[in-house]
């Protein structure tokens, strides 16, 4: 395997505090989500068009046992966090967050911004991301060594992100507009469908968007520098500090998004969905320093 | 990864494997959505958490279709309804149901029947007497670049009468006055609204 593909030591703290950083997102995501939940799954059944796993189905899942399940995943995501039983849990807790936000999305409508966090979470999930910063670690007092079996499922994880994001550019330069999408105009365009969308549907338009849209060349700018996110995302796979330069970027692009679009990805906004590519575990040095 | 490397008999050559295999299927099923960009376009499947992002390869003219709902009360006033009013699942869940029962199944008649319960149920929509789907046509340009959001053309899909008497200012409740300001969207006044049901599916720029 080549640069960050292979296999190289790393610590089991590392993993373990991205582990806690991702199941804590996921918490909050879900738990304030849950009455929104509720709602949804009592949607009218002609709505159902179900995807990923839920394609199983071919009616809805009566709304009380589409609400335990949602429960369970509230409650595997919190043992997940906290690094509890997470050899067992730990694939289980992937399969219910896949089957939870698929099933949200089985109602017409796909939030592909739910995308990374379920394939991080697999990643997560099938790992021994709970050997540090976690219940297990404490119960079995184990401290182990840096060792590659921490390592892969974040470097799987950032191919994961770099994946999706090169499929964005993909699909923007093999749409109808070609390679000109970076003369910034569909972007444009895209940015005011949203704004009137919003505008209709009586959900708060940025004002960012009104201002910027006169001025051609700014989106030509945008464009050109979104595309180069995506498209060279997999470039960061090949050395750690261009990867984390290529997360940089991309967390500025979010941000850029939601200023002038007023589109919250939230689990990118946050900052979680770049956490695998930084020493992230300097975080529980500097905490025990301040002690 | 700036750690020293480890000693490579230190990891098990069937935890390798596993690794290795997990990860090239893992990934291979991330990638393999891509080639959707290359199928005809009424092939095109998309997925989750697989997906080739097919939001991105829209065409995206100067003019756009949305579809959306107008309430309208005793003195003819018209309203666009918030999205909370119209269904759960935040607005782009809506917008997209709203289109696929009113455009692509051709249903407007259905949804706008549907939505008479919905109404009827909400403080805020108590001086209400009729409901309309409505697909509207809007220029982005003069939208954006005037500041404000206003079809150029509104076509009316299908109407529903909410068969009551409304409320007047005086009788709503304070609460629905709270959620009056919140979730009823004046329409645009300069926007003709005409009653040909026609469908139309795959207008330029229509919604996703």
């Amino acid at each position: 395997m080549i640069g960050p593909l292979r296999a190289v030591a790393t610590p089991a703290a590392r993993l373990g505090l991205v582990r806690a950083m991702v199941g804590g997102y996921t918490l909050y995501y879900l738990a304030r989500r849950r009455k929104m939940l509720r709602e949804v799954v009592r949607t009218d059944p002609a709505m159902f068009s179900p995807v990923g796993p839920v394609r199983v189905l071919r009616e809805p899942l009566s709304a009380p046992v589409a609400d335990k399940l949602n429960d369970a995943t509230l409650v595997s995501t919190a043992l997940f966090t906290l690094g509890a039983g997470h050899r067992l849990l730990g694939p289980v807790h992937s399969a219910l967050v896949a089957w939870t936000l698929s099933y949200r999305n089985s109602w017409s409508m796909v939030f592909h911004n739910d995308n990374t966090l379920v394939l991080h979470t697999l990643a997560l999930g099938v790992s021994r991301a709970s050997d540090a910063v976690s219940v297990d670690a404490l119960v079995t007092g184990r401290r182990p060594d840096p060792h590659p079996r921490y390592g892969w499922p974040l470097t799987l994880m950032n191919a994961f992100s770099t994946a999706t994001y090169m499929l964005a550019g993909i699909a923007k330069v093999q749409g109808p507009s070609g390679w000109s999408w970076v003369h910034g105009d569909s972007m444009r365009r895209q940015v005011a469908i949203d704004i009137v969308r919003k505008e209709v549907y009586g959900s708060e338009a940025p004002a960012t968007a009104y201002t910027l849209y006169q001025h051609r060349a700014l989106f030509t700018l945008f464009a050109a520098g979104s595309l180069v996110i995506e498209l060279f995302a997999p470039v960061g796979l090949l050395h750690r500090k261009l990867g984390k330069l290529w997360a940089v970027g991309a967390f500025g692009m979010h941000w850029g998004i939601r200023v002038i679009m007023g589109i919250r990805f939230r689990y990118q906004l946050s900052g979680v969905s770049f956490a695998a590519w930084f020493e992230v575990e300097r975080l529980l040095d500097l905490v025990r320093r301040a002690r | 990864m700036s750690g020293h490397v480890m000693n490579e008999v230190s990891w098990s050559r069937r935890e390798r494997t596993w690794v290795g295999l997990f990860a090239a299927a893992a990934l291979s099923a991330v990638l393999l959505p891509a080639r959707q960009n290359w199928r005809a376009p009424e092939k095109q499947a998309d997925g989750f958490p697989f997906s080739y992002y097919p939001m991105f390869s829209k065409r995206r003219r100067q003019h756009a279709n949305v579809v959306y709902a107008v309430g309208i009360t005793a003195d003819g006033t018209r309203r666009r309804l918030r999205h909370s009013v119209l269904g759960t699942g935040g607005l782009n869940q809506v917008r997209r149901q709203i289109y696929r029962v009113a455009l692509t199944e051709e249903r407007a008649d259905d949804y706008a029947t549907a939505l008479l319960p919905r109404l009827l149920a909400n403080p805020s929509c108590d001086d209400l007497v009729s409901v309309e789907i409505v697909r509207g046509v809007f220029d982005l340009d003069e939208c954006l670049l005037s500041h404000e959001v206003v079809a150029t053309e509104e076509h009316v899909l299908a109407a529903a009468d909410l068969g009551r008497v409304p409320a007047t200012a005086s009788e709503l409740t304070p609460a629905a006055e709270l959620v009056t300001a919140e979730e009823l969207i004046p329409t645009s006044a300069a926007a003709t609204p005409t009653t040909p049901p026609a469908a139309a599916p795959g207008l330029a720029g229509a919604p996703q």
